[in-house]
């Protein structure tokens, strides 16, 4: 008998009993009353900007404002809108995580009891023992293989790694965003791939590509992966009864990825409506996959993923994560890796990606997973265009739309639309329908909209950690080479100041990057990034070649070389001559951006080192830490007054240069007397921040022109004197490539000005002449604290004439600093304290 | 849409909620009706069961009460385990079974509920879609006990062996199967 009742306990155990999923064979529409005696049959589908969008019975999105609706339906929408902003409160305040632990020992103890009271029954109803048995031991049989390690740690609660997320997504940033947080790794996007999309569709709706706003920004419109997935008892099916909005997944590039069914409940694929790489419109002119995107095997390796289902599971394609073949899959599409956590494999048939929902989700009343970045129509929503193939869709000149053709009846037809100008904050969406038949092109004007920026993914970083390159530090140069007012040594942004960390690193607290104190030493460009590769030095492994512009940030020209030699040194007796970067010239492979020893950085011949058959030293010093910077036009905003500020250093812009070249000192004036954008503090910038707007990807010129008005291979000055003999040079940069370079000051050649410091400054400076305590001799006002606190510095720096006293008690920090400027005079009557 | 559409199509929703989807109100029908040799006594035990679910049922539409599905569906293991147990306890039946089985039906009822939530009920077919669908819920748990009462205990339960080789058994199993579902809905 007993074992009977195992063998039924055992085919039970593969038997998904808890199903209660109802499976609507029709969906029920709603008859919207309006006041005027209208009358709309349809399902609600979403509110905006005060007008209430229905999805009709013959799937046309229509909307009307709120109050046009009788008294019981506008009740019914705004008890509907209230309950979905409800549940999207509580998805962002809940925080699985901290009572995992908790919640589970909970469990237990209930187990436990039952257990006790079963064991109870046995010992005292002992003629009954046989039959309750059986009960008993199948418990504590289960509960011993559920409390063991394989089943607690790795199958329900799966905490995923937020940097194994991230790594998947950073081959796409710049484009993305991301960022996390204790529950949600968040992704922004603007939803529009790096493929030419539409290419292929047989079955248009008259959709097109636009940009979304998946952003932060916009009203915390990011994508949202679960950090700490649960595995569902019952997996909610993805058919055509479920999930039918919004995406269920997001593709590492930032495309949102649907359920096969589009909401009309046809599979997309095999309806023709998707375009070569199984995307294509929704009806805001969103573009989403609803396959899995396995074409994006081409740009990541085949054992990293290609997605992320919202229930926080990984997706991936042919191969296992471990590199081996694809192995069998579970009606979920997925199973469990050999690390024991879940994931689902793409597959180019039905279901395509992921047969159920694995994970615990949210599915609201308008079928669409919650929390869950939505998208923004301009227009309203087109029908089916029977017969159209698309043939083409390609960005147009100026980047701020598209240019679609498409065939019908052996016709070419066209539609160009474009967003306007992408500077504004707001902007119209212009829509032009060339047809071959009519001579007059039909044009049709959009809502207008936000235009928004994807932050900039220079740091991906977790919220409670924030890393940033947001200051430049200053160019280290104190010489004074003019009595004009405005060269490099006027102004003192974020004085250089490093920590010796006692284990061949060199950190600079300005920037937060880790440096190796003692370079790599003289080696080939390949072998330069082989070094880094294998470099283990201070207990990191994660050493890499800086970019250009962090390249940039450790040089100090008032030296030659132009490096602080107290926390830098070259390996052996040699000294460098050039250090290498990460990046090529972006029209020759065989050239490196380089730094120089002399305090410029330029695009090298990778032959030019010795060992590469050369006669110079090109030497490799790794850094860490930060993420490289993306393409810096990323983060510029166009203030629309002449104006450019960019996000990430807070500098802001001159955006047309001064029409007619300048000598330096001439520059400096111009600048010192600019006014602009309702500001008059213009300078020349340091040659640091001049170059850290140079673009590396462009060339001729190689600032982008969307921003600048530049012209290609002129010299834009900079205010940093060249450290010689004479002193007779200035720096620029060139607009060709962006090598900086120094001319006689005497000669004439471009301005560019510069206005505010990057991010709050560091350092307090005395600019005037007398006693400490008095603000007006700081500049901006600025007196230090008492107790100097860590990485900030003071700059004594009082007027030619003039000194600095000391007449209070000042106390500077272990890790902070006091500086005087050579040929200036600091008494100290009152105290000074260095701990 | 038509009404009869309507009744229909929850009509339908209902019956194949206990049958086949939801096995574990099968199994809970079955652990109430095995115990009874007579039919008089079964029925009423399954009518205070369809009472409570249908109060739950309807009170947790009408008034909407979020209690999640997880603490739900281990209740209702739970019940079915203590009802299966107390099949093996008794040979004569408790006089507190009946009060048992309307708080068990109670929770079953939230069970329904859960299930009809996950699409939502159209407002303005609302009272309609409750009743056909509670409905179908009934006809599938009467077909239940009317095809195992005649089929197997009208003609096994004047044997002497009926508990000793059927009842307990049975409702070992059942208990098993139930107590699974516990440790499975609450850690596994």
């Amino acid at each position: 008998m007993r074992k009977i009742i195992f063998s039924i306990l055992f085919i039970c155990i593969h038997w998904n009993t808890y199903a209660h999923d109802i499976n609507y064979s029709k969906i029920i529409f709603r008859k919207w009353h309006l006041k005027n005696d209208d009358n709309v049959e349809g399902t609600f589908s979403y509110f905006k900007n005060g007008r209430v969008f229905i999805e009709t019975k013959d799937n046309n999105l229509v909307h009307y404002s709120l109050n046009s609706f009788c008294n019981e339906d506008s009740a019914f929408i705004i008890n509907k809108i209230n309950k979905i902003n409800h549940a999207n409160q509580i998805l962002f305040q809940s925080n699985h995580s901290n009572n995992t632990f908790k919640k589970l020992s909970r469990q237990f103890w209930i187990i436990f009891c039952i257990l006790l009271f079963l064991g109870i029954l046995i010992i005292i109803v002992p003629e009954r023992r046989k039959y309750i048995s059986p009960i008993f031991c199948s418990g504590i049989f289960l509960l011993m293989y559920g409390f063991s390690d394989k089943s607690l740690t790795n199958r329900i609660y799966t905490t995923t790694n937020p940097n194994f997320i991230d790594s998947a997504f950073s081959q796409f940033k710049p484009k993305l965003y991301t960022h996390w947080d204790n529950t949600y790794f968040y992704v922004e996007s603007k939803g529009i791939p790096d493929h030419t999309m539409m290419v292929g569709i047989t079955g248009w709706q008259q959709q097109v590509p636009i940009p979304q706003c998946y952003t932060e920004a916009n009203g915390n419109n990011a994508w949202s992966i679960p950090l700490n997935p649960v595995l569902a008892a019952n997996p909610v099916p993805v058919n055509q009864y479920h999930f039918l909005r919004g995406a269920v997944a997001l593709a590492v590039n930032g495309t949102p990825i649907f359920n096969p069914y589009t909401n009309t409940g046809v599979d997309a694929l095999l309806d023709g409506q998707l375009d070569n790489w199984g995307g294509h419109c929704g009806r805001a002119d969103d573009y989403h996959y609803h396959i899995a995107p396995l074409h994006l095997y081409g740009q990541v390796a085949l054992t990293k993923p290609i997605a992320f289902g919202l229930d926080g599971f990984a997706v991936y394609g042919t191969k296992e994560p471990d590199g081996s073949n694809m192995t069998s899959l579970d009606s979920c599409h997925g199973h469990f890796g050999s690390n024991g956590v879940y994931h689902y494999h793409g597959t180019a048939t039905a279901p395509y990606m992921i047969g159920k929902m694995v994970g615990q989700v949210t599915e609201d009343a308008t079928l669409q997973i919650i929390p869950q970045a939505a998208a923004s129509s301009v227009r309203t929503s087109g029908t089916p265009l029977s017969g159209a193939t698309i043939t083409g869709c390609a960005a147009n000149a100026n980047n701020n739309g598209y240019n679609l053709t498409y065939t019908r009846n052996g016709q070419t037809y066209q539609v160009n639309y474009s967003w306007g100008d992408t500077t504004r904050s707001r902007s119209k969406y212009n829509f032009r329908f060339i047809s071959p038949t009519n001579t007059a092109d039909s044009i049709y004007v959009g809502f207008s909209q936000s235009i928004c920026t994807v932050p900039s993914s220079s740091t991906s970083v977790s919220t409670s950690v924030k890393k940033t390159m947001k200051r430049i530090p200053d160019t280290g140069q104190y010489g004074d080479y003019t009595s004009t007012y405005g060269e490099d040594n006027d102004y003192a942004m974020n004085l250089p100041f490093f920590i010796n960390n006692g284990n061949g690193t060199i950190t600079d607290t300005i920037t937060g990057l880790m440096w190796q104190k003692i370079d790599g030493g003289e080696m080939s460009y390949e072998n330069a990034i082989l070094y880094c590769d294998t470099l283990t030095l201070g207990g990191y492994n994660d050493w890499r070649l800086p970019n250009p512009h962090e390249s940039m940030t450790i040089l100090n020209l008032q030296g030659n070389p132009a490096i602080d030699a107290t926390y830098f040194s070259s390996a052996g007796t040699t000294t460098a001559d050039y250090w290498w970067t990460n990046t090529k010239q972006a029209d020759d492979s065989l050239k490196v951006w380089c730094t120089n020893s002399g305090g410029g950085i330029g695009n090298k011949p990778k032959s030019e080192t010795i060992s590469a058959g050369g006669t110079f030293k090109y030497h490799t010093r790794a850094v860490r830490d930060l993420f490289s910077l993306p393409y810096v036009s990323a983060h510029f905003n166009n203030n629309g007054n002449g104006t450019i500020t960019d996000s990430l250093t807070n500098l802001m812009w001159q955006r047309i240069p001064y029409t007619d070249s300048l000598s330096w000192e001439n520059a400096l004036i111009y600048a010192d007397t600019l006014t602009l954008g309702g500001y008059i503090d213009w300078r020349l910038p340091n040659i640091k921040e001049l170059e850290s707007i140079n673009e590396h990807r462009l060339y001729k010129p190689s600032l982008d022109t969307a921003f600048f008005k530049i012209i290609n291979n002129k010299k834009y000055w900079t205010g940093t004197t060249l450290k010689s003999s004479t002193n007779s040079k200035a720096w620029y940069l060139n607009s060709q490539y962006g090598i900086t370079s120094y001319d006689e000051k005497i000669r004439r050649n471009q301005v560019m000005c510069v206005r505010g410091s990057s991010e709050v400054s560091n350092c307090y400076i005395f600019k005037g002449n007398g006693n400490w305590d008095k603000t007006n001799n700081w500049l901006n006002y600025a007196i230090p604290n008492m107790t100097l606190p860590l990485g900030f510095s003071i700059l004594i720096d009082p007027i030619s004439s003039g000194q600095c006293i000391l007449n209070v008690i000042q106390t500077i920090s272990q890790g902070a600093s006091i500086k005087v400027n050579s040929g200036k005079i600091f008494s100290i009557p009152g105290n000074l304290i260095q701990q | 849409m038509t009404v009869i559409e309507n009744i229909l199509h929850y009509l339908y929703l209902g019956i194949t909620h206990v049958f086949p989807l939801g096995f574990d109100h099968m199994l809970f029908m079955i652990s109430i009706i095995i115990i009874n040799v007579q039919l008089k006594p079964a029925i009423i035990q399954c009518s205070i069961f369809t009472i409570a679910h249908s109060i739950s049922l309807i009170l947790s539409s009408l008034y909407p009460i979020n209690i999640s599905s997880s603490f739900i569906e281990p209740l209702i293991a739970f019940s079915i385990l203590i009802t299966s147990l107390d099949n093996i306890l008794s040979t004569t039946i408790f006089k507190w079974r009946l009060t048992i089985i309307f708080i068990f039906g109670l929770i079953h009822g939230l069970g329904f509920a859960n299930a009809l939530k996950v699409n939502g009920i159209e407002q303005n077919h609302f009272i309609t879609a409750l009743i056909s669908f509670n409905f179908g819920v009934e006809i599938a748990q009467l077909t239940i006990l009317f095809l195992l009462f005649f089929s197997i205990i009208k003609c096994l339960a004047n044997k002497k062996w009926y508990s000793s080789r059927i009842v307990f058994p049975v409702s070992s199993g059942i208990g098993c199967i139930a107590l699974y579902w516990i440790i499975n809905l609450l850690i596994l």
